[in-house]
C-alpha cells in the first residue's frame, strides 16, 4: 500500500505550513487594519446613543406619534 | 413622515415557546436519568436506554431542542419589533418550525437506536444533517428577508449577533458534516484521525460559541434593557464586544485537544486565542450587568431580572473558567474529568437556561395579554433553579479535581497509587449530589411550565399584534460613520462575518489536511480488518466513546497506566476518530498491547465483562451489554461491502475488489476468536457481535508494538 495513500484528504501534500500561516495572518491583520481606519475616520460618538434608547420605545400597541410613545415597561 | 400600520406575527413566537418548554423538560429529564445511571448502572434498563446511547440524546435535546427553540422564539419576537416589520414569510416560519421539530423527533428516534456518527453534538446521521442544513437555510431566508424589508434603518446590536450566528453555524455544520454514506442511516466521516478531531473540535467549540453564546448575547442585548426599562450600559462597548468576539472565538477550538496528537503550533494558537477571549466575553457580561447600575433595587423585586443577573453572571464565570481550562497546566488536570462537565453546566444551566426562563416569563404574558399567573411560583423557580446549579456544579468541581489528582498520584516506589476503579468509587457519592442538583433544576422547570400554563389559560392569545410606525426621514439620521455604514448593509455584514470566521478556520484546518509533515506515518499501522471494522461500528453504535477515551497523553502517569502515548500516525485510518472527551471509564487505546497486563484483557475476560461488568468488577458502573453476547443477535453484515467501498473512497487503502474478499477474511478471523472462547467454555458464533467487538478492542494499539504482531 502506497505511503501517500495514508491521507484521507487528497490535497497538495507539499505546501509549506509557514507560507499558509503567513498569508492568513497577513490577511487577518489587513482586515483589522481597514476596520480600524474606518473606525478612526468615523466621528461616531453621538450616534452610539440613540439606538440604545430607541429600542426601549418600541410600540406594542398602535400609536400615532412616536414622540409620545411611552416605554413598554415591564408589568 | 410616513405612517404605516401592520401586525407582528405572534403565532410563530408562541409555537417556538411551547416547543422550548416541552423539549426543555424532556432534555433535562434525560439528563437526570443519565446522571443516576452513573450511580446505579441497573438504570440502563434496555439496549436503547444505555448511557452511551442516551447521553447524546440529552446533549442534543438541550442544545438543539431546548436552546435551539428558545433562540428561534427570541429571534422571531425581537426581529419584528426592532425592525418594525412583520417576519418576511409566515409560510417559511411554519416550515422552519415544523421542520425543526421533525429533526428533533428524528434525533429522539435514531439516537436510542444507536444510529450515530459518534461526533459530539454532531451525532445525527447524514440524512438528518441535510435536513438541518435545509431548515437552517429556510430560517436564514426568513431572517434576512425581514432585515431587508425592515422599516427601521438602524440595525440594533442584538441583530448583528443573530446574523453572525446564522453565518457561522451554517459554515460549521456543513464543514463538520462531510461524510461518506454507507447506507441510508450509516456514514463514515470524510476526515481521518487527527484531521477529524481538529474539524470536530473546531465545530464543537464554535457550536458553543455560536449556538450557545452569540445568539444569547443578542437576546441579552434586547431583554436586559427591556426588562430593566433602561438602555444598555454602553452601546459603543456592544459594538466592540461584537466584532472582537466573532474575530477571536473561531480560533480557540484547539484548546479541546491539548496534549493530543494535534500539531503543537495549533495547540499554542488555540491557547493564546482562548486567553484573549476573556476581554470581549467580560465586556459583554459587564455591559449586561452595568445596565442595571443604580437600579439594583429593581432586581430585588423583579424575578425576571434575578434570572437575568444570575444568567449573565454564570456567563461571566464560564467565560473566565474556559480560558483558564485552556492553560496547558490546568488542562492537564481537568481534561477528561468531571470538571469539564461542571464547566459546561454552569454555562448551560446558568446562562442558557436562566435566560431562556426569563424570556419565557417575559414573552408569554405579553402575547397572551395578561399577567404572569404567579410571581411566587416564579420566585420559587428562581431559587430552586439556583440551588440546583449549586448542587450540580460544586460536587462536580470536587469530583473533577479528585479524578485529576488521583489519576496522577504516584507511590514512592514509582507505581500508581490508585487503580481506575478506586477513583470511580471515590466520586460515587458526589455523583448522587449532582443528580439531586439536576432534579432540583428540573423541578423548577416543571413549576415554570405549570405557571405558564395557568398564565396561558387565563389570557387571550393575540396572534396578530397590530402596530403602527412612523417611518423616519433617513436623511435626518445624523452623521454617517463606518459602523453605521456596515449596519445598514446586512449583506456587507454577512460578508465581513464570513471573512472573519473563515480565516480562523482555514488557518487551522487546511495545514493539517495538506501538510504531510504534520502526520508522521507509522509504517506498521494497518487498516482495520473487516471484523475489526464491524466491531468498531458496534463500539460507535453503543456510544462507548461517551465513557472511554482512546487517547493517551504524554504524561508519566498516563503512560504508566495506559502504556505508550498516542501518535498522530496511529489514527490515519480512523473515520471517524474516537478519542472521546471524558474518562468515565479507563482509556482503551492500548487494549491490544498483549505484553501489558494493565491494558490487555483476553477474549474470555471481555466476554464476561461485556455480559455484566459486575461479574468482573463488583464496583463497576459500566452498563451491561448482554445482547452483544447473545448468539441469536447476529451482527449486521448486509452493508459490509459498502463499508469497505466507502472506506476506500475516503482514503483507506483497501485494494480494489477487496470488498469481495472481506466476508471470507471476516469469517477466518472470527473463527479464531470463537475457538478461543470455546476453550473457556463460552458459546459464540462467527456472527455474535461480541466477537467483532473483541477483535476491535484487540486491534487498539497493537500496530505500534510490531514485535508482538509477528506471531499473532
Ligand atoms: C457509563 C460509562 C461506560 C460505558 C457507556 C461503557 N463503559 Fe466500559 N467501562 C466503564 C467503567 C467505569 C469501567 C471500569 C470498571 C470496569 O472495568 O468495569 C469500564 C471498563 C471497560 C473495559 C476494561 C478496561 C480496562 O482496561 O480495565 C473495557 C474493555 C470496556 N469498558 C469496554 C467498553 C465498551 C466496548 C463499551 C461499549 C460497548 C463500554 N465499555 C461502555 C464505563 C463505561
Amino acid at each position: 500500500m502506497g505511503q501517500n495513500q495514508n491521507y484521507g484528504w487528497k490535497g497538495t501534500q507539499n505546501m509549506n505550513i509557514i507560507v499558509l500561516l503567513i498569508i492568513c495572518s497577513v490577511s487577518l491583520a489587513a482586515l483589522f487594519l481597514s476596520l480600524f481606519i474606518w473606525w478612526v475616520r468615523s466621528g461616531q460618538a453621538d450616534d452610539l446613543e440613540t439606538p440604545a434608547h430607541r429600542m426601549l420605545f418600541e410600540d406594542s400597541k398602535p400609536n400615532t406619534n412616536k414622540t409620545t410613545t411611552t416605554a413598554n415597561s415591564y408589568e | 413622515m410616513n405612517k404605516v400600520s401592520f401586525s407582528y406575527n405572534n403565532s410563530i413566537v408562541r409555537n417556538f415557546a411551547y416547543a422550548t418548554i416541552l423539549w426543555g423538560i424532556v432534555g433535562m429529564l434525560v439528563g437526570v436519568i443519565i446522571a443516576f445511571q452513573l450511580v446505579e448502572p441497573r438504570l440502563n434498563l434496555t439496549p436503547w436506554t444505555t448511557f452511551g446511547r442516551i447521553r447524546p440524546l440529552h446533549t442534543n435535546a438541550v442544545i438543539f431542542a431546548f436552546v435551539g427553540n428558545a433562540i428561534f422564539m427570541g429571534v422571531y419576537y425581537i426581529l419584528q419589533r426592532l425592525l418594525k416589520a412583520r417576519m418576511f414569510s409566515d409560510l417559511l416560519g411554519k416550515i422552519h418550525f415544523w421542520g425543526w421539530q421533525l429533526i428533533i423527533v428524528s434525533a429522539a428516534l435514531t439516537l436510542p437506536l444507536g444510529i450515530t456518527t459518534s461526533k459530539e453534538y454532531a451525532e445525527l446521521e447524514w440524512p438528518i444533517d441535510i435536513a438541518i442544513a435545509l431548515i437552517w437555510v429556510v430560517f436564514g431566508i426568513n431572517m434576512f428577508g425581514t432585515i431587508i424589508k425592515r422599516r427601521e434603518k438602524h440595525i440594533y446590536v442584538g441583530i448583528w449577533f443573530f446574523i453572525a450566528t446564522w453565518v457561522t453555524v451554517a459554515m460549521l455544520h456543513i464543514v463538520n458534516s462531510f461524510e461518506m454514506p454507507v447506507s441510508f442511516l450509516k456514514s463514515y466521516s470524510l476526515y481521518a484521525g487527527v484531521q477529524d478531531a481538529l474539524v470536530q473540535w473546531w465545530y464543537g467549540h464554535n457550536a458553543v460559541a455560536f449556538f450557545l453564546t452569540t445568539p444569547f448575547l443578542g437576546l441579552m442585548y434586547y431583554f436586559m434593557p427591556k426588562m430593566a426599562n433602561r438602555p444598555i450600559y454602553s452601546y459603543k462597548l456592544s459594538i466592540l464586544h461584537f466584532w472582537s468576539l466573532i474575530f477571536i472565538y473561531i480560533w480557540a477550538g484547539p484548546h479541546h485537544l491539548l496534549y493530543s496528537s494535534l500539531p503543537d503550533w495549533a495547540q499554542e494558537l488555540g491557547v493564546a486565542f482562548s486567553i484573549m477571549l476573556i476581554a470581549p466575553s467580560w465586556g459583554g457580561m459587564l455591559n449586561g450587568l452595568l445596565t442595571l447600575r443604580g437600579a439594583w433595587d429593581k432586581v430585588r423585586d423583579d424575578v425576571l431580572l434575578k434570572f437575568m443577573v444570575v444568567g449573565v453572571t454564570a456567563y461571566g464565570m464560564a467565560t473566565l473558567e474556559g480560558p483558564l481550562l485552556s492553560l496547558k497546566s490546568v488542562n492537564a488536570i481537568a481534561h477528561f474529568t468531571d470538571w469539564i462537565v461542571a464547566h459546561v453546566h454552569v454555562g448551560a444551566l446558568g446562562w442558557n437556561g436562566f435566560l431562556t426562563f426569563a424570556m419565557l416569563y417575559y414573552i408569554i404574558p405579553r402575547i397572551f395579554q395578561t399577567k404572569l399567573h404567579s410571581n411566587k411560583l416564579a420566585n420559587f423557580h428562581f431559587w430552586i433553579g439556583t440551588l440546583g446549579i449549586i448542587f450540580y456544579a460544586v460536587p462536580m468541581y470536587f469530583s473533577g479535581l479528585m479524578q485529576g489528582s488521583m489519576w496522577s498520584d504516584f507511590n514512592a516506589d514509582g507505581s500508581l497509587t490508585y487503580n481506575f476503579l478506586q477513583t470511580t468509587e471515590r466520586i460515587w457519592s458526589l455523583h448522587i449530589i449532582r443528580g439531586i442538583g439536576g432534579l432540583l433544576y428540573l423541578t423548577g422547570a416543571i413549576v415554570m411550565a405549570y405557571n405558564l400554563m395557568k398564565t396561558i389559560g387565563a389570557g387571550k392569545f393575540m396572534a396578530e399584534e397590530q402596530t403602527e410606525v412612523q417611518i423616519a426621514d433617513h436623511a435626518a439620521e445624523g452623521k454617517r460613520y463606518w459602523h453605521k455604514w456596515i449596519e445598514v448593509r446586512p449583506m456587507t455584514m454577512l460578508l465581513f462575518s464570513l471573512v472573519a470566521v473563515s480565516i480562523g478556520g482555514i488557518v487551522q484546518m487546511v495545514p493539517t489536511f495538506v501538510v504531510k509533515s504534520n502526520i508522521p506515518t507509522i509504517k506498521n499501522v494497518k487498516p482495520y480488518t473487516p471484523l475489526e471494522l464491524v466491531g468498531r461500528d458496534i463500539y460507535i453504535r453503543e456510544g462507548c466513546n461517551n465513557c472511554h477515551s482512546q487517547l493517551v497523553r504524554p504524561f508519566p502517569h498516563e503512560t504508566e497506566r495506559y502504556d505508550e502515548y498516542s501518535k498522530a500516525g496511529e489514527f490515519v485510518y480512523d473515520h471517524p476518530f474516537l478519542w472521546g472527551s471524558k474518562r468515565t471509564g479507563p482509556d482503551l487505546s492500548r487494549g491490544g498491547v498483549k505484553s501489558n497486563p494493565n491494558t490487555y484483557k483476553d477474549e474470555g475476560w471481555h466476554w464476561s465483562h461485556m455480559n455484566n461488568p459486575r461479574d468482573v468488577n463488583p464496583q463497576s458502573i459500566m452498563p451491561s451489554y448482554p445482547w452483544l453476547c447473545d448468539i441469536d443477535n447476529e451482527m449486521d453484515l448486509s452493508t459490509l461491502k459498502q463499508k469497505i467501498n466507502a472506506m476506500r473512497t475516503v482514503g483507506v487503502p483497501y485494494e480494489k475488489g477487496y470488498e469481495n474478499q472481506a466476508l471470507a477474511d471476516l469469517d477466518a478471523q472470527a473463527s479464531g476468536i470463537v475457538a478461543t472462547l470455546k476453550g473457556k467454555g463460552i458459546k459464540a458464533t462467527n456472527r455474535t457481535e461480541i466477537v467483532a467487538l473483541i477483535a476491535y478492542l484487540h486491534k487498539l494499539g497493537r500496530d505500534i508494538k510490531p514485535q508482538e504482531v509477528a506471531n499473532n
